[in-house]
């Protein structure tokens, strides 16, 4: 071997590891960020969104428009009908019970969120594998005497489970992902004082590092539970 | 003579081409960018509650028709709509729990464990907690039970609280103490599993030295809900709109 080819060799093995290590960075950065991937499947997924919440948005629409109708026909009908306009009152009475009409008061918006992720912690911290602080929440708020209760959206009726299952907990069996955001109506004091009792829930809840706010708001509005809720084994006891 | 001249051209060509390349860098760019995996899982945890939204809407709207066609034939005639409205009522009753119920479930009973502690041990590990009992009740909501009582105490997850009181247990603001004993209606395979099956809240339990037992029963009563549900915060939005 000449030396002028040994010169071209040092080159060209220079040049190879300068490749070699750049290409060792660029993975390590991506391993420790959660990787990257082409945005195609991105791009793919949030049309795929935009699809099902059109879908979403036509079948509340569709929703709205039998509700009308209904509504229409009993309205005339308790025009005429004294019987028919208490038994209306009543049956809005009891669906406020139960979860299944929309309600506005004052009261408290508590948001919950995983903390950042910090390198200085070996162990990961997540909300979605700690449900029981959440049902702690839904336990406190209870007892501050809360009229109605969401979270996320998704309306606390009687028989609601709340629960980790995969990357999610599920809530009324619809998967929801932090951060979660649980509204509550009630006296706005008295709940935000609970919550924020000293060792209460968000003391807890911030010594094991999670984002906690809890705003006093005067008014909160809650949504009503959304799907049909069919008790196949507990029927009612006939009173006479 | 040849090389003065080249130098100022070649000059102006090279800057030409060095921002043809960037400009082409930056067309490029846009088409093969990439992104996170955090962000992808996030889309894809967005896109799953969505689906299961717009399952539940379906069978809404589905539930919505045949309520309206029923009335619709009706035809305006009162006995039937007060029937309809009658037997609505008594549904949102049982759904909201203010009615008695029977049917078919399991009794869970829960006490205190009774081994010898371990050196050092915190008696704690052996005694029945408030978050205990609101777990395997969340267990048992989870495992579809249609209605949970509590020593007797109606529980609906919207209004009752358990809360640790010392050496009872406070539900729904009437004190107990232990042994607790849960009611559950609902299919009573999936009750029992949902205490027995290891990973359940009340299996681990058991192995903490806490006494669990689980009982099916063919038949069973649960009271419905003692207390008077009165909002004094909460308004209905439909009739806040229309004042």
């Amino acid at each position: 071997m000449s030396k002028r080819d040994k010169v071209w060799l040092l080159g060209v093995c220079m040049i190879l590891g300068i490749f070699l290590s750049v290409q060792f960075k660029v993975i390590q950065t991506n391993f420790t960020s959660g990787g990257l991937t082409p945005n195609q499947k991105l791009t793919q997924m949030s049309i795929e969104l935009k699809q099902l919440r059109e879908e979403k948005e036509t079948l509340m629409r569709d929703v709205a428009e039998y509700d009308a109708k209904l509504s229409a026909i009993e309205e005339t009908a308790s025009q005429e009908n004294v019987v028919i306009k208490n038994l209306r009152n009543e049956l809005d009475k009891y669906k406020m019970v139960a979860g299944f009409k929309d309600v506005k008061g004052e009261g408290i918006v508590i948001s919950i969120d995983n903390p950042p992720t910090d390198v200085n912690f070996n162990y990961d911290v997540n909300i979605v594998y700690e449900f029981e602080l959440l049902l702690s929440v839904i336990n406190e708020l209870n007892a501050a005497g809360a009229e109605a209760l969401a979270i996320n959206d998704q309306r606390i009726i009687s028989t609601t489970e709340i629960r980790t299952a995969g990357n999610a907990i599920n809530i009324n069996s619809i998967p929801q992902a932090p951060p979660y955001v649980i509204k509550a109506i009630g006296n706005k004091d008295t709940l935000d004082g609970a919550v924020n009792q000293i060792f209460g829930i968000v003391s807890i809840l911030r010594d094991r590092r999670y984002q906690v706010s809890v705003r006093k708001l005067d008014e909160v509005v809650i949504p009503r539970f959304n799907d049909i809720l069919r008790l196949d084994y507990a029927e009612t006891v006939d009173e006479d | 003579m040849r090389r003065r001249l080249s130098s100022p051209y070649i000059f102006v060509l090279m800057v030409t081409l060095g921002l043809l390349v960037a400009l082409q860098g930056k067309a490029l760019q846009t088409g093969v960018k990439y992104v996170p995996l955090q962000q992808l899982n996030d889309y894809k945890a967005v896109l799953e509650s969505e689906q299961a939204e717009v399952e539940q809407l379906k069978r809404i709207v589905e539930e919505k028709k045949l309520k309206y066609n029923e009335i619709d034939n009706f035809d305006g005639d009162d006995e039937q709509i007060i029937g309809s409205l009658q037997q609505e009522i008594a549904e949102m009753k049982r759904i909201s729990g203010m009615t008695d119920v029977e049917g078919s479930g399991v009794i869970v009973l829960i006490t205190d464990g009774e081994r010898d502690l371990m050196e050092n041990e915190d008696p704690n590990n052996i005694i029945v907690h408030d978050v205990d009992i609101r777990t395997v009740v969340d267990d048992l909501w989870y495992a579809g039970a249609d209605a949970i009582s509590i020593n007797g105490q109606r529980i609906l997850f919207n209004i009752s609280d358990v809360y640790c009181n010392g050496p009872t247990i406070k539900v729904n603001n009437k004190l107990f103490s232990q042994p607790f004993i849960i009611r559950a209606i609902g299919d009573r395979k999936h009750l029992e599993a949902a205490i027995n099956a290891p990973g359940k809240y009340g299996n681990t339990l058991r192995q903490w030295g806490i006494f669990v037992e689980v009982n099916t029963k063919i038949y069973m009563k649960i009271a419905g809900y003692e207390g008077d549900v009165r909002y004094q915060y909460l308004q209905d939005l439909d009739k806040g709109d229309a004042q």
